[in-house]
């Protein structure tokens, strides 16, 4: 009862950000550039909102296709939400298996992947997904570049990073 | 041992198409001379792409070794042509090779070997600079259309592009070689 | 052999002389060693050699499934009746229930387990493994077809696209593709 008082607080605040985020003038290039970090520390007791920002460089070269693997350590991990990315080309959410999301009670991993056929594709680093989590404990992500491709399939030696954000706390747990 | 497969199945039918080889691997009669026999036969297109798009020999090879071996195990499960086989290959060994390159370039090799070059007289080595000197998409339609001889329609299948497409890009690519002065001697002789 | 190449006088603009030295400025990059046809061959062999293992005429694999059922189901009466009660037979092997879309032709499931794992269709670089690059090139091919840029008829890629059987290749084998590159590989339920 209070993990399900838990996710529909979580959905209420998610909403809000959401919101926020698509104002006029919130969304600059910043999270493209901003270096891979946890952002803010976490209590490792108690229920914990996580949003994993997942980023790829794909250097030079235009990004036409990614799929990452996404790794938990957490014994207590659940995957709530995802997200696309920052560019246009990756805004939509990514190829997911929904397995993944509804009948997973211990989250341990999930493949992400996306292609863009756009005509802007991006370069650089750039998010192309956001995964939101609900942790017990610490929590602990890998994530690893399973294939990156250039807008005509060949493809490319591209990095992969992540970022951790702790977006909300439940004291005491579930 | 290429010779005598291919000699035998010649034996069978004078010049078996190519889907009647693939069709043989399928089979599994005679696979392995039917297969010798299609490699023998589709090799130096295969090898020229190859080189073209790796830029160095052992990278080629290894798109021709792949793109072979795919082209097997497709056989096997019984391949159904509706163009050229070469239009299937293009896009096989070209793939393989771009990785080739891509992992050149993340692991240099040590002591590479270069990629072989042409003994050729000046004229060839005219023509060559000024097929090179042209962007790649002119140049991949030169490349299949006059050098390997395809089709129009056959290079647009090899390329994904629509037929008009190759048109246009060979009417540009012969419109920059015109104004090429290595090449005038040509031009002005046609 | 003879050379089969169609003249280009139907663009009319490459002197032939030219078209000629062309072709012979580029035949040596089309070169093999001798080490490279003996690599290619001798994979190919082995290749062949284990699929010779492997397959067998489907009679044979229908003769032996009915024997072994017939097997299985002698033991399974000489069973019940010795011991004067019920036992149960052995439970027949089932494929997963799976949700995913079924991509791998027909005739490679028909085939050997090993060419099911080996030869996927939606492996569409052919570079042994099926992930969002074959998804991307599926896309592509699906969107230039759409745009009027490729002929149907002609392009190879894209006749060789319609993966999951239904006679065209559109967006929904993109989706199926892309659905399958990311399954956990998790059975329903």
């Amino acid at each position: 009862m209070r993990r399900r008082a838990a996710l529909i607080a979580y959905v209420v605040g998610a909403l809000g950000a959401l919101a926020w985020r698509a104002a006029p003038g919130q969304e600059g290039g910043a999270p493209d550039a901003a270096p891979v970090r946890e952002v803010q520390d976490v209590a490792p007791e108690g229920l914990q909102f996580i949003a994993i920002d997942v980023y790829v460089d794909s250097g030079e070269r235009e990004l036409g296709a990614w799929q990452v693997e996404v790794t938990s350590d957490s014994p207590e991990a659940k995957l709530v939400g995802v997200e696309g990315g920052a560019h246009a080309a990756y805004a939509e959410p990514p190829y997911y298996d929904p397995a993944a999301l509804h009948e997973s009670d211990a989250f341990d991993r999930v493949v992400i992947a996306a292609l863009s056929t756009a005509d802007e594709l991006p370069t650089g680093r750039t998010r192309v997904a956001r995964l939101h989590f609900m942790v017990e404990g610490e929590p602990g992500f890998r994530v690893k570049l399973m294939a990156a491709g250039a807008r005509d399939a060949t493809p490319i030696g591209a990095g992969v990073f992540f970022e951790q954000t702790t977006t909300g706390t439940v004291e005491g747990g579930a | 041992m290429l010779g005598r497969v291919v000699g035998r199945l010649a034996a069978l039918s004078p010049e078996p198409t190519d889907q009647e080889l693939l069709d043989a691997i399928a089979r599994a009669d005679d696979g392995e001379g039917a297969f010798a026999a299609l490699y023998e036969r589709h090799k130096t297109f295969a090898m020229r792409v190859g080189r073209r798009f790796a830029g160095d020999e052992a990278g080629a090879a290894d798109a021709v070794q792949e793109a072979f071996l795919a082209l097997m195990r497709k056989a096997r499960r019984g391949m159904r042509l509706r163009g050229k086989l070469t239009t299937w290959l293009y896009p096989v060994v070209r793939n393989h090779a771009a990785r080739a390159r891509e992992r050149r370039r993340l692991a240099p090799p040590v002591g590479d070997e270069p990629a072989a070059v042409a003994d050729e007289g000046d004229d060839l080595a005219s023509v060559r600079g000024a097929v090179d000197a042209l962007d790649e998409s002119a140049r991949e339609v030169v490349m299949l259309r006059v050098v390997e001889g395809l089709s129009v329609a056959e290079t647009a299948a090899a390329l994904g592009i629509a037929e008009g497409t190759v048109k246009s890009r060979l009417h540009a690519a012969v419109r920059t070689l015109r104004a090429d002065p290595r090449l005038r001697a040509y031009f002005d002789a046609g | 052999m003879t050379d089969r190449r169609p003249p280009i006088r139907d663009e009319g603009e490459i002197p032939d002389r030219l078209a000629e030295d062309l072709r012979r400025a580029y035949a040596p990059m089309g070169r093999t060693s001798n080490r490279l046809d003996r690599a290619v061959l001798d994979a190919a062999n082995a290749e062949l050699g284990r699929a010779h293992r492997l397959a067998f005429p489907r009679w044979a694999v229908g003769g032996a499934l009915a024997a072994a059922a017939a097997l299985v189901l002698g033991v399974g009466l000489w069973g019940m009746r010795s011991a004067g009660r019920p036992k149960a037979l052995p439970p027949v092997a089932q494929a997963p229930a799976s949700a995913l879309p079924e991509l791998l032709d027909r005739e490679a499931l028909a085939d050997a387990g090993i060419a099911a794992a080996e030869a996927d269709p939606a492996d569409l670089n052919g570079d042994g493994r099926t992930d969002i690059l074959d998804a991307l090139i599926l896309a592509r091919a699906v969107e230039q077809r759409a745009d009027g840029r490729t002929r149907a008829r002609t392009a190879t890629i894209t006749a060789e696209l319609d993966l999951n059987g239904d006679g065209a290749s559109d967006a929904a084998d993109v989706e199926a593709l892309a659905a399958r590159i990311v399954a956990l590989g998790r059975v329903a339920g």
